[in-house]
């Protein structure tokens, strides 16, 4: 497995078979964060290929040595809402005003969720403000650690962990009258 | 670890995101279908942002950031409105020899003058000539400059309205071409020292080695490119 770095540096330079390299290192987290945004294969597909033309045009701009994950997840993150936004879609989940969770929403994606339990989850998240919800994104649903959370929203791991309780505080509000915390 | 998290933990898994098609070969089919010669014309338009270092200096308000291109240690700002123009051509020192070794393009034919700026800029002059239009400082035809990577130094150059700037091929990499009015100013430690903007011709701007290079003359684009690519062959 190629070093990132020197991928990185290489690819800056203009070596194309290295941003290849690259890109079939992180297609997988660039195509998950555009689809937990837009939840339609195709839009993912077409964010996440815009996401990596726009890291190529932009790689001058990125600090050699920083871990290229992070950077490319929110690129995708943003060219996925951008569309959303652009194509006059807002995907309205479940407007709250009642804290109860609304089991009639019929999301496409929520078909996807098995469990009762979790499909509660998965609504509950798509309740909250976008604040909230990336942050959920990234650490939980991405997987990506505190770290590179804190730089994909280009913020302090300080902050992380404050936005991180937040979001999961105002999670636990929308589902508590459904649950018992153990 | 309480319920909440734990179910977060579980949802990735549960929420079955597919697997994404090969985006590797749709992607370098992207990056090839842009021409290579990609015009961007700088139109003065309600849309147009300009970077905050360029609206520091800029008169009137500031807005947000526009795009910023750049090769080596020279950045281009777009922006609708062109820096007040406080100096001529401010050289520095005359110097008999050049502290940095750059390959001149032999077409040009010898530099009359060397000079270095405070900032370690060095820049060859050769007078305007039939070969060579005079550019906007009397009695110039083209100019040569070269900023070294190691150098806190940089160039900043402000594209206006009207001038189009557009990505070339020097020595088979991306290099840019910024033709019409714009501004150029030495930037030290990341913030532009605005005595020292002044107006610039046609440039072409490419990275060899270490090195940062600007020709600046009246030629043509195609003219230009070609004096770059024969100043890289003979860099390496």
């Amino acid at each position: 497995m190629k070093d990132e770095a020197e991928l990185v540096e290489r690819a800056k330079a203009g070596d194309r078979d290295a941003f290849a390299a690259l890109v079939r290192m992180h297609q997988r987290l660039a195509y998950r964060a555009a689809w937990l945004v837009s939840r339609s294969d195709d839009e993912a597909a077409d964010a996440a290929q815009e996401a990596f033309v726009k890291a190529w045009r932009a790689l001058h701009r990125f600090r050699s040595g920083s871990p290229f994950a992070p950077w490319i997840a929110r690129i995708a993150t943003n060219e996925a809402r951008n569309r959303l936004r652009s194509a006059g879609r807002r995907r309205r989940l479940a407007e709250r005003a009642s804290r109860e969770p609304a089991l009639e929403v019929v999301d496409p994606a929520d078909v996807a969720v098995s469990g009762e339990k979790l499909r509660l989850v998965a609504a509950a998240i798509e309740t909250l403000p976008e604040r909230d919800r990336e942050v959920i994104r990234y650490r939980y649903l991405l997987e990506m650690t505190e770290m590179e959370t804190a730089a994909a929203l280009r913020v302090a791991p300080g902050t992380v962990k404050s936005r991180l309780s937040r979001a999961l505080a105002r999670l636990r509000a929308v589902l508590e009258p459904e649950r018992e915390d153990g | 670890m309480n319920d909440l998290e734990r179910d977060l933990e579980q949802l990735v898994a549960a929420l079955a995101v597919p697997e994404p098609p090969d985006l590797v070969g749709p992607v370098m089919q992207r990056l090839d279908a842009r021409p290579r010669h990609h015009r961007l014309v700088v139109a003065a338009t309600a849309a147009m942002v300009l970077t905050l270092v360029a609206a520091v200096a800029l008169p009137g308000p500031r807005r947000a950031i526009a795009d910023l291109l750049g090769v080596g240690s020279v950045e281009v700002v777009l922006a609708d409105r062109l820096p007040r123009v406080a100096a001529a051509l401010e050289l520095g020192e005359q110097v008999d020899t050049a502290p940095i070794a750059v390959s001149l393009p032999a077409a040009l034919g010898p530099a009359e003058a060397v000079f270095v700026d405070a900032a370690g800029i060095v820049t060859f002059v050769w007078p305007s000539s039939d070969r060579l239009p005079e550019t906007s400082t009397p009695g110039v035809g083209a100019i040569v400059s070269a900023v070294s990577g190691s150098l806190d130094a940089g160039l900043q150059k402000t594209a206006g309205p009207g001038s189009v700037v557009e990505v070339v091929l020097v020595g088979g990499r991306p290099a840019l071409w910024i033709e019409g009015e714009h501004t150029i100013a030495v930037r030290r430690s990341g913030a532009p020292i605005f005595d020292t903007v002044r107006l610039a011709d046609n440039t072409v701007v490419w990275q060899s080695g270490d090195l940062t290079l600007r020709f600046e003359s009246r030629l043509d684009r195609d003219d230009a490119v070609a004096i770059a690519e024969a100043m890289t062959n003979g860099n390496g």
